[in-house]
């Protein structure tokens, strides 16, 4: 279970995030909308630790997760797709995977490399290019590869930020079919994404941020709900 | 399946070998002819070469420029020549030279590690600064004449004894020490923990996000090359009987950082090859003129326009091609950081 409460955070006197609540319950898939600059990506990164908060509470299950430092953060349970993918250039897809498994502490070497081989079956595209560079990726497969990286690290919440950006149509569908994987595994999904429609067809509740606030709330299934999300993001 | 990162390596490999053919060549022709001054010119370039590979540790796989590496170079020499001059024990000296590294580099990754780039330069820059000058002022460590008369020692190893003062024995002690110092440098870097040093240096800030702690390897790389420079250090009083604070100048930080780039940064053969080109260089040149830095500073000038990736980096893609499986001998290595394909397109 995630419990946001009363959060704020700053960008040196910029008060970005300001006093936003947020909850969500295992295999929960929570789409955050609203215009460039409001905000959005600033939460993620706060729950993330990349971002400290100025005040109030992120619980993750019994942890306290504001103010530990991003790696005890992640070690606690959350994953993070950044926009921008973060491949790691100079290490191979599997290196990149490997890395990824640091997430579980106390996880056998044989059981790291049962959960690579689960990942590779599940991305077959990866194993076939398991030994060359992450750079060498089309931007369809460094997308796969940032979220096959999360995946190995079994994660109970995993953050994903605009991950369909200058994706093409097919690459974005097979996107959001693995954010319906991490669902079905029980993981709770904070989702930020620009492309509403389809986001909404993977996301149980939404919420819509205006200037660090949530705005509004809604059931991504209630007609109404969606009619209200249309109007605030004036699509 | 062997993998490109794995290629570069083995290429490395293939070059530390020949190094070391060649550094046979060189003691069994020494030995023949009995020449004494080419032996432990070549002796002091490879214990240079230690200190250069622990400059490159630091610089080509964490990315962080230290210049002030001579600091654990020149602790391990100081701690070696005080044990030798009490006991002349060779493995005593090289465990209290590789202790007090250990513990001193606690001290200096503290300060040095809460910083990043050009600050950390400055720090390590200043630490050594500091610690050479209260060197310099200390009587009992000989002050600004160091400390002379290190007795010439006898190294036990198993039922062998070789003394420090034969210059084809010794050589070869310091070949063993300096190719394992390599090794070890290679095994770890070939752990997950060098590819989170490789993580690290492509992009720090993306490194906790998988669960590690940035500090802290940042801390244990800065104590692996601590450990490295020490080592190294510890052979010196051996070699010439005396140290010197210069032993933690900056020139001879300096003289590590030129190695590696000449050499090759990031590349681990590249800083011995490094080393023992500026040795012979400086030797060479200095025995013309007396002016040699201006020569060897214009060559590294040369070398940085036209020849950036050094001696190694221009070398060893020629040996991956040889020694390279099939697979991969048809794809070109690709560029760091290539642009993304046409795929994504923009919607």
């Amino acid at each position: 279970m995630l419990k946001i409460e009363g959060l704020n955070s700053h960008y040196g006197r910029s008060h970005i995030i300001q006093g936003i609540d947020l909850s969500a319950a295992p295999g929960e898939v929570i789409g955050i909308f609203g215009r460039n600059g409001v905000g959005k990506t600033t939460l993620l990164k706060t729950i993330a630790g990349w971002v400290k908060p100025s005040s109030g509470t992120i619980r993750l299950g019994d942890v306290s997760l504001a103010g530990l430092e991003p790696d005890r953060i992640t070690r606690s349970g959350v994953g993070l797709v950044p926009e921008d993918r973060r491949i790691f250039p100079g290490l191979t897809v599997e290196e990149n995977l490997t890395l990824g498994l640091m997430q579980v502490r106390g996880r056998s070497a044989s059981a790291g490399r049962a959960v690579i081989s689960e990942i590779y079956d599940r991305f077959p595209r990866l194993r076939e290019r398991r030994h060359q560079l992450g750079t060498t990726l089309s931007g369809g497969e460094q997308q796969m590869l940032a979220m096959a990286r999360v995946l190995v690290g079994e994660p109970q919440l995993v953050l994903v930020d605009e991950p369909s950006e200058g994706l093409a149509p097919m690459i974005v569908a097979e996107v959001f079919a693995i954010v319906r994987e991490l669902k079905e595994r029980g993981a709770m999904v904070l989702l930020v994404e620009q492309n509403v429609h389809e986001a909404l067809a993977v996301t149980d509740r939404f919420v819509v941020i205006e200037r660090g606030r949530i705005v509004l709330t809604g059931e991504a299934e209630d007609a109404k709900d969606r009619e209200r999300l249309m109007e605030a993001l004036a699509v | 399946m062997l993998d490109r990162l794995t290629l570069s390596m083995r290429a490395s490999h293939v070059l530390a070998a020949l190094l070391v053919v060649a550094a046979l060549v060189l003691a069994v022709v020494g030995s023949a002819i009995g020449d004494t001054f080419y032996l432990r010119l070549a002796t002091e370039a490879l214990i240079f070469a230690g200190l250069a590979l622990s400059v490159d540790l630091l610089l080509g796989y964490s990315g962080a420029l230290s210049l002030g590496q001579a600091l654990y170079f020149g602790i391990g020499a100081y701690t070696s020549a005080l044990v030798l001059m009490k006991v002349p024990s060779f493995w005593l000296a090289m465990g209290a030279a590789a202790g007090m590294t250990f513990v001193c580099a606690i001290i200096g990754g503290l300060i040095a590690n809460r910083v990043r780039g050009v600050y950390f330069a400055l720090i390590t820059f200043g630490l050594a600064q500091v610690v050479a000058k209260v060197v310099y002022n200390i009587r009992d460590l000989g002050a600004s004449d160091g400390m002379i008369g290190i007795p010439v020692i006898d190294i036990g190893i198993g039922p062998f004894s070789v003394s420090a003062g034969n210059p084809v024995g010794f050589f070869l002690v310091v070949l063993v020490i300096i190719m394992a110092l390599y090794a070890a440098t290679a095994y770890l870097l070939d752990t997950p923990f060098g590819r989170v040093l490789t993580a690290l240096k492509a992009n720090e800030k993306r490194v906790p996000f998988l669960g590690y702690s940035v500090w802290r390897a940042r801390m244990v790389c800065y104590l692996a090359a601590a450990l490295i420079a020490g080592l190294s250090g510890a052979l010196y009083p051996m070699l010439r009987g005396f140290v010197s604070p210069e032993l933690m100048f900056f020139m001879t930080s300096g003289n590590a950082v030129i190695s590696v780039i000449l050499g090759g940064v990031g590349t681990l053969v590249g800083a011995l090859y490094g080393s023992v080109f500026l040795v012979i260089i400086k030797s060479v040149i200095g025995s013309w003129t007396d002016h040699y830095l201006i020569i060897i500073g214009l060559l590294f000038m040369a070398g940085v326009l036209f020849m950036p990736k050094g001696l190694i980096g221009f070398v060893r893609p020629h040996v991956e091609r040889m020694i390279a499986p099939r697979h991969l001998r048809e794809t070109r290595a690709p560029e760091q950081d290539a642009p993304l394909k046409a795929e994504e397109v923009k919607p």
